[in-house]
């Protein structure tokens, strides 16, 4: 008790209660705009915090990295541009949501969610730090690669419209993530001796073709129909979600919230994977599947909700262990050793105060996310009143500097420009870019872990099912993806014996 | 044009399935895989996918309206002339740099979309191109593209 209470004394000195306010809006302003990740933002105000005590000096990177998590979902659902790596699964049905004139509930529901995930969290967190991050150290190969699966199965229902095609388009996404060195056996895979693929095919750049720039394509050809107008609802303004509203989804909200703390505690795998896996059980769980990807709610608390937990989870092995949960997770380590912390075992015993006031300062910064949110939105939505042609010139724009400043490399925008194209055409023939997607960000983790566990296995299989958490992801990964199908084959059915009744 | 696209796609899949299986087997004990096996899979499995699309393509005879690169149509025009405007960004960006690049794009790409306020457009494109620079290149130092040359010693005096 005595713990808590000077730890909320830390909390609440103006000095702290300022750093947090302005780590939080800092964070959301850096994670709105493309190119500038949380992690970057981070490393950007650790200069700011060689001079603070410890409390005061995490309190501030902490909020940064609460706020940057949110952030990534405003032009996410207002541009078809995720700004973090952690909002790509939002663009699915944010962006819909959006064009249907709803912004201003889409991003109120991203913030209530990523509001709700942090809080969750946050009290996982501190209450059982030191259990979760020895169960997390259970997870072998088996897990992460069947944890990939339920990633990936969710494809049937994205692209719900035609499940071939969203099929073809996840393997082609595969594919694509197998450019590059082999981590197993160091070979080169179709890089072809150009040193720029050797690292693989950065799925920031892809992500910012395949959706921005195409989508930029896609209403230039429609201009010539209309007038220069840009089709959405000029006034946003955040609709924050009434509690009886969240009570109604309150499955989606802890569901979500419990996988991004899970993810977030497993070492290198990050908000990003977090949110794709709870995107998918989401779908998995939902009684209209076939409603995800035109701009369901649900498919916007999913990954908000996760993608925020994903920041508490990743805290307990970065503070427990000393191992990072994410690569933001490790800039805040780096931050730790910096200011005089050694993050391990030791640590919770020996800075009580500091775990509960990271606790409390989240708890701070989920509720700064309300007013944040409300303040940036307002401000990011005045581009929106923009005529199109001076709005998709600024999204092409800000595309190309966010594809740059990945590795200040041209190659990069140019992978950006291609698959610009390959977006368009994509969508012209109902393929599923966010399917392709999908397969790039996870095939380096299913296709690793794959081998790996086989490599454990002597050559043996029964590694996967022997493992009851693996059998149990898998079998969950099978019921997403043959649900969908199941129930359009049903679909199907029904119409044709009620066409031949007629 | 879908079987076009589809049959861009199988050329694609059948190249990577070669060079997949030019990869060869694993020295790593265990790793029946190998750095190809994977690869090889997911090929296969595309070609089945990509067969049975065609095979509904063909049954069911669709005709999707491409208007990107036909010059006949307004709106082909204006998206044919605006990835030309995106692509002459990407290379005057690697010559002349983000300064001088950004507000000939933002220009060009507006025009090719048929905007013809001339005033609002040169507020817009100084007013973007200065919050860009000051934003990206002061405040959060990227290293914006600096062009080469003269253009180049010109950027470090500004960001």
């Amino acid at each position: 008790m005595n713990i808590i209470i000077q730890s909320l004394s830390q909390i609440i000195m103006p000095f702290n209660l300022m750093l947090i306010t302005l780590g939080t809006l800092f964070g959301m302003v850096c994670g709105a705009l493309p190119g500038l990740s949380s992690s970057m933002a981070i490393i950007l105000c650790l200069p700011f915090t060689y001079s603070m005590d410890p409390v005061s000096g995490v309190l501030l990177l902490v909020s940064v990295y609460v706020g940057g998590a949110t952030g990534g979902s405003i032009s996410a659902i207002l541009l078809k541009t995720p700004g973090t790596p952690e909002a790509v699964a939002t663009t699915f049905d944010g962006y819909p949501m959006s064009q249907r004139g709803d912004a201003g509930l889409a991003l109120g529901l991203a913030v209530s969610a990523s509001s709700f995930g942090t809080i969750f969290s946050a009290i996982c967190m501190v209450i059982s730090a030191p259990l979760l991050a020895v169960l997390a150290l259970k997870f072998q190969s088996a897990e992460y690669f069947a944890l990939g699966l339920v990633g990936l199965s969710c494809i049937t229902s994205i692209g719900s419209k035609n499940q071939m095609k969203a099929i073809l388009s996840v393997l082609l996404g595969l594919m694509f993530s197998t450019i590059g060195i082999d981590s197993i056996n160091g070979i080169e895979r179709f890089a072809f001796k150009q040193p720029f693929l050797l690292n693989g095919i950065n799925y920031i750049s892809v992500m910012i073709g395949a959706f921005a720039i195409a989508e930029v394509y896609r209403n230039v050809e429609e201009l010539s129909h209309r007038d220069t107008s840009t089709v959405t609802n000029s006034k946003v303004s955040l609709v924050i979600m009434k509690f009886s509203e969240m009570l109604k989804m309150w499955k989606t909200f802890i569901k979500s919230a419990i996988i991004g703390t899970v993810i977030g505690i497993i070492p290198a795998a990050g908000g990003s994977i977090a949110s794709l896996i709870s995107y998918g059980e989401a779908v998995r769980s939902s009684d209209t599947p076939e409603e995800f990807g035109k701009g369901i709610p649900e498919g916007i608390i999913a990954p908000e909700s996760a993608n925020n937990a994903a920041v508490g989870g990743s805290m307990v092995p970065t503070m427990v262990l000393g191992i990072p949960g994410s690569p933001v997770a490790a800039v805040i380590m780096a931050a730790f050793m910096i200011l005089g912390l050694r993050p391990g075992p030791l640590l919770i015993r020996d800075q009580p105060i500091l775990l509960n006031a990271i606790f409390f300062g989240m708890l701070i910064a989920a509720l700064l996310l309300f007013v944040g949110g409300r303040f940036v939105t307002r401000e990011f939505a005045r581009i929106l009143k923009l005529p199109y042609p001076l709005l998709g010139t600024l999204i092409a724009t800000l595309g190309v500097v966010g594809a740059y400043s990945l590795k200040n490399s041209f190659y990069d925008v140019a992978i950006m420009f291609i698959f610009g194209f390959i977006g368009y055409y994509f969508e012209k023939f109902k393929y599923s870019s966010s399917a392709f997607i999908l397969g790039l960000i996870l095939g380096e983790l299913v296709e690793n872990s794959l081998r790996k566990q086989i490599i454990i296995g002597n050559g043996s299989w029964s590694g996967f099912v022997e493992r009851p958490l693996s059998l149990f992801i898998l079998m969950v990964a099978a019921i997403t993806f043959l649900s969908p199908i199941i129930s359009k084959y049903k679909k199907n059915k029904k119409a044709k014996t009620e066409k031949s009744t007629h | 044009m879908e079987i076009v696209f589809n049959s861009i796609v199988a050329l694609f899949i059948l190249l990577y399935m070669f060079f997949a299986m030019q990869l060869g087997a694993s020295n790593t004990e265990g790793d029946i895989f190998g750095a190809g096996g994977f690869p090889l899979v997911i090929a296969v499995l595309g070609i089945v996918v990509l067969i049975v699309i065609t095979r509904d393509i063909l049954k069911n005879k669709k005709k999707i309206d491409i208007p990107m690169f036909n010059l006949k149509t307004a709106g082909g025009k204006a998206v044919t002339l605006n990835v030309m405007a995106v692509s002459l960004y990407v290379v005057l960006l690697n010559f002349v740099g983000f300064i001088i690049a950004t507000p000939i794009f933002l220009i060009t790409s507006a025009k090719s979309m048929g905007y013809k306020e001339h005033r609002a457009l040169a507020i817009y494109t100084i007013l973007v191109s200065a919050v860009l620079v000051f934003v990206f290149g002061k405040i959060f130092f990227i290293p914006l593209p600096r062009g080469i040359s003269v253009f180049r010693d010109l950027s470090y005096l500004i960001y």
